[in-house]
């Protein structure tokens, strides 16, 4: 009750309204632009925030660090470039919707769940930081370990033809994460003596060619087919049913998203991830997934503004940031005098409830942003293709460009460009490519940390508890089809008539 | 409207007249500063602050950029390709010497020119709260098991200072564990998966307050203002002093009035109090701050200090 | 589902009814594998750590783990290219030749990049998207010059005023 008041209070100063204001907006549009982010602007910022008030100050980085985290879904949804990496999931059914003529309905759908589960994350934050943050004290190299092979088990999960071509592109996933100096050894691998290469793929420059560039290649070969796209339908928002037939979805979104978020070798791109795999693995109609199915879009947005609350946990409460953005508002909160650490709940609830305030009233105000965005924006997807594709692939080459004003990284982005229109022609879908790079380093590392850790013995690794949980979850996930289908032959075998695969 | 690129070169003669004056026509545009590592790290946020004031006090706008790859080889390959008329400037870190050191570039180290020194973040010896009293129990200890010691990338700079750390100490058996963000080391060590670690005072302050970390000792000539119950490294038994340092540089080639200008300004904005807070947060004083006489002193010796352990590491050797 | 109906009217299959070898889904398995093998072989060209560094698992044990696993999996494909089961000869289209488009734009963007490092970003853009969009039988030339001009003076706006990033010039 005493956080609710002195979070009233910090709202109802108009200073800071217009602050949060500016800052969701400024947010959101850096989001949406492919190539930069949050850290680079938040660094940008970082000079003419600690010379103002210590709370404002902080509040303005933490809101445009939830902001552009929204903004990533909308260049996700509306030309196939994810805006952060961790709207890369968001493309998956985001844009087939888009294709579809359906792009109000997914870009308020992601807003809609941003929102939701940005709410959900910070209300987890306000009640239980502290218990939270000891979350990240049982996570060693070890359950990274166990967690990273859990998220790549579903690779082998779906069932189908292509079973083979998601795993190679897995695989090729995980081989791009190893580009570059080796943690472990400082040798550099697969570098060809370039050293643009030493510091591995930028998987930004990977997802913006993989996806902007291969579509445009595609689209290229669709010219003849005219698209009938009607304004009003374009134009339109999710309906009620929508939202209530996502409820489920969002909530288990933000769940995963708040979770893995409080992991600080983890962040928003592998919680996107995640929620998207699990919200596949277990729904019944799967094989609308990647084909424009709103729970698609609803998961990894839940999940990766869920993450945004979940990573301040433990910058706030241990002092430990979990990403790049928040490593940069610690410095900014040190600059300023604040000690982070479970004191700071103790001796300055005030400043945490602005925090929270400010980041609730992020969430609460692009939610009316994007709505009515939504309405607008949605008709870009009209835009004809003449105009559209050459203009998207200018922003991608300049976004690319622009991170480190270097024209490799340009020349990869079209590199990988080429690499996904021919991988989308013969069937490789691009969601565990980018899987196998975000996940792949992860498994890479956290296997040779707990080998060094545990004295080369991997086998300690299964000793741990929450590895192994997560271990044997795998094990369920990959072996579910199979336990599945040999349901259904034992069903058929007592039912001969009809088709058990009808349902 | 024709009028407009006169009208402001006109105001901008007007503005810049005073500083213009004075040295020859520097700066005539933005100046360049190159950062060798990624948006949003340490030497990004230090170069934030550096140049937030001394952009003010030269009159001309600074953009930070990031060159990453091959430690610093890419940033110096950048810098070296620009005109050496101080437009174009960059952080100025160990790993500079080590890549010149390993000749990725052409550049040998007299053909840089050290500015201005921003940061010397002392390295702290940390272990779990409840495991080791004394960095003579600890060296017990590694004689019948291997400590386990955390830092960042094998063959980076947390790395060479662990090693030198352990052979100064007389750690008998360790193991390095490489971890891909600093923040994962402190909770490692706090959970007892790790056992010690060189880390910054940021890095540790909050685990620290909350008593689940303890420092056993501060790589430092002298105890530090902000931890004086914290012995140094020589008081028990490590000496070795280390630091992660920071600062600027120019090319060789410059003309001495702009690097003097340039020193003056980067001086003048980190004695100003937001360079100062900042030096504050991360549990430093003021004298952090060098002019150009001690930073090139500093980048000397640290380079001969290279060299020797280089060798000795075989960090150097050549690729086949 | 009408599963019988779909495998006799595949083009998967031969006039017997036999499935036919999937020649696409071949070459894929080839390029995989083969690349695989060479990056395979490419790991032996790795730096030796050097000894007082080496601890833990090699550079080169983790890709050519993942390399393994790759070339099994191409291996794999390949087999069951060769030797295709009725269920994948139904759904098996034989691949069509990539239309001229895909490569006359693939060398548009290539252009680009190129243009990027040798007029500048501004020109780049202008002629870029220009080209494509004729390339891509847009006939509307005011449209596309307004069009393409108000977007070129929004990314110099853009990048070079509001984000202050030094566009590549000549």
């Amino acid at each position: 009750m005493e956080m609710a008041y002195q979070v009233l209070v910090f709202l109802s100063d108009p200073y800071n309204l217009l602050l949060i204001i500016g800052g969701t907006t400024l947010g959101v549009f850096i989001g949406a632009l492919p190539g930069l982010g949050s850290v680079v602007m938040i660094a940008l910022l970082l000079p003419f925030v600690v010379r103002m008030e210590p709370l404002p100050g902080i509040a303005l980085t933490a809101v445009i660090y939830v902001a552009a985290t929204y903004g990533g879904s909308i260049t996700a949804i509306l030309i196939n470039t994810p805006g952060t990496p961790a709207a890369a999931a968001t493309t998956f059914d985001g844009y087939p919707l888009a294709q579809r003529g359906e792009a109000g309905r997914a870009l308020g759908i992601a807003t809609f769940s941003s929102a939701t589960g940005g709410i959900l994350g910070i209300l987890a934050m306000i009640v239980a930081t502290p218990l939270l943050a000891k979350l990240a004290f049982y996570f060693g190299p070890a359950e990274y370990f166990a967690l990273a092979v859990f998220g790549m088990s579903m690779l082998a999960s779906i069932s189908g033809n292509s079973v083979i071509k998601n795993l190679i592109g897995g695989a090729f996933g995980v081989l791009l994460g190893t580009v570059g100096s080796d943690l472990a050894t400082g040798i550099e691998r697969f570098t060809f003596d370039i050293p643009d290469l030493s510091e591995g793929i930028r998987p930004i420059q990977m997802m913006i060619g993989l996806f902007a560039g291969g579509e445009l290649l595609r689209q290229s070969t669709q010219l003849g087919i005219k698209r009938e796209l009607v304004a009003d339908a374009v134009a339109k928002l999710p309906s009620w049913d929508d939202i209530k037939r996502l409820w489920g979805t969002v909530l288990r979104g933000s769940g995963i998203g708040t979770f893995i978020g409080i992991l600080p070798a983890e962040g928003g791109t592998v919680a996107a991830m995640i929620a998207y795999n699990e919200e596949r693995r277990w729904s019944k109609n799967k094989d609308e997934f990647g084909k424009g199915a709103i729970e698609g879009v609803a998961a990894p947005e839940a999940a990766n503004n869920a993450a945004t609350g979940g990573t301040m946990v433990p910058t706030l409460a241990l002092g430990i940031p979990g990403g790049g953005s928040t490593a940069i508002i610690l410095t900014a909160m040190l600059v300023l005098g604040l000690r982070p650490g479970p004191q700071l709940f103790e001796e300055q609830p005030e400043f945490l409830a602005g925090i929270f305030g400010a980041m609730l009233a992020a969430n609460i105000y692009f939610l009316f942003l994007g709505m009515i965005g939504a309405k607008f924006f949605s008709r870009i997807s009209m835009v004809p293709a003449t105009f559209l594709w050459p203009m998207v692939f200018v922003m991608a080459a300049l976004g690319a460009f622009s991170v480190q004003q270097s024209l490799f990284d340009v020349t990869l982005m079209l590199i990988f460009a080429f690499l996904g229109y021919f991988m989308r022609r013969y069937g490789y879908a691009p969601a565990p490519i980018v899987m196998g790079l975000i996940l792949g380093e992860l498994i890479e590392g956290s296997l040779k940390q707990s080998y060094l850790i545990y004295d080369g013995s991997l086998l300690a690794i299964l000793q741990q508890p929450i590895a192994l949980v997560f271990l044997a979850l795998s094990v369920i996930g990959i072996s579910s089809p199979l336990i599945g289908k040999l349901i259904l032959n034992r069903k058929e075998r007592m039912m001969p008539v009809g088709d058990p695969l009808d349902e | 409207m024709k009028n407009l690129p006169i009208l402001a070169t006109a105001l901008s003669a007007l503005l810049f007249a005073a500083p213009t004056q004075a040295q020859s026509n520097f700066p005539s545009q933005d100046i360049e500063v190159i950062n060798n590592s990624k948006p949003g790290g340490g030497t990004d946020i230090f170069l934030r602050f550096a140049t937030a004031e001394a952009s003010k006090i030269l009159g001309a706008k600074m953009l930070v950029i990031s060159k990453t790859g091959g430690v610093a080889t890419n940033a110096l390959k950048y810098v070296a390709s620009k005109p050496r008329d101080g437009h174009t400037v960059f952080s100025l870190l160990p790993g500079h010497l080590l890549t010149i050191m390993r000749g990725t570039t052409d550049l040998t180290i007299d053909d840089i020119v050290p500015v201005v020194r921003g940061t010397i973040d002392p390295e702290l010896f940390v272990v779990k709260a409840d495991a080791f009293n004394s960095v003579k129990e600890l060296v017990a200890t590694s004689k019948t098991r291997s400590i386990k010691i955390g830092g960042t990338k094998v063959g980076g700079n947390a790395h060479v200072a662990s090693i030198i750390l352990a052979r100064k100490a007389g750690i008998e058996k360790y193991t390095y564990v490489p971890f891909r963000k600093s923040g994962e080391i402190v909770l490692n060590i706090a959970s007892g998966r790790i056992d010690a670690a060189l880390l910054n005072f940021d890095e540790v302050v909050s685990q620290l307050k909350s008593g689940s970390v303890k420092i056993l000792a501060s790589m430092t000539p002298k105890r530090l203002s902000a931890l004086p119950d914290v012995p140094t490294g020589h008081e028990v038994g490590i000496p070795y002093n280390a630091a992660v340092i920071r600062g600027i540089g120019v090319m060789k080639g410059t003309p001495e009035p702009v690097i003097a200008a340039l020193e003056k300004a980067f001086t003048e904005g980190m004695n100003k109090p937001s360079y100062l807070k900042y030096l504050n947060g991360a549990g430093q004083s003021a004298s952090s701050i060098a002019g150009r006489a001690e930073w090139t002193a500093q980048i000397k010796e640290m380079y001969a200090n290279f060299q020797e352990i280089g060798e000795e590491l075989e960090l150097l050797k050549k690729k086949k | 589902m009408a599963k019988e109906t779909e495998i006799d009217s595949g083009a998967g299959v031969d006039p017997d009814g036999d499935p036919v070898v999937q020649k696409a889904e071949l070459v894929q398995a080839l390029i995989i594998g083969g690349g695989a093998v060479g990056l395979f072989l490419l790991t032996f060209t790795f730096d030796e750590v050097s000894e007082s560094l080496a601890q833990g698992i090699g550079p080169a044990v983790f890709p050519r783990a993942i390399l393994l696993i790759l070339i099994f999996l191409a291996v794999l494909l390949g087999y069951r290219a060769l030797k295709p089961t009725l269920e994948s000869a139904a759904k098996y289209k034989p691949a069509k030749s990539i239309p001229k488009i895909v490569y006359l734009s693939a060398g548009l963007l290539t252009l680009f990049v190129v243009g990027l490092n040798f007029i500048g970003a501004l020109p780049s853009v202008v002629v870029f998207c220009v080209a494509l969009s004729l390339l891509w039988g847009e006939r509307r030339y005011g449209l596309i010059a307004v069009t393409f001009a108000i977007f070129t003076g929004a990314v110099y706006l853009l990048f070079d005023i509001a984000l202050n990033t030094n566009l590549p010039t000549m």
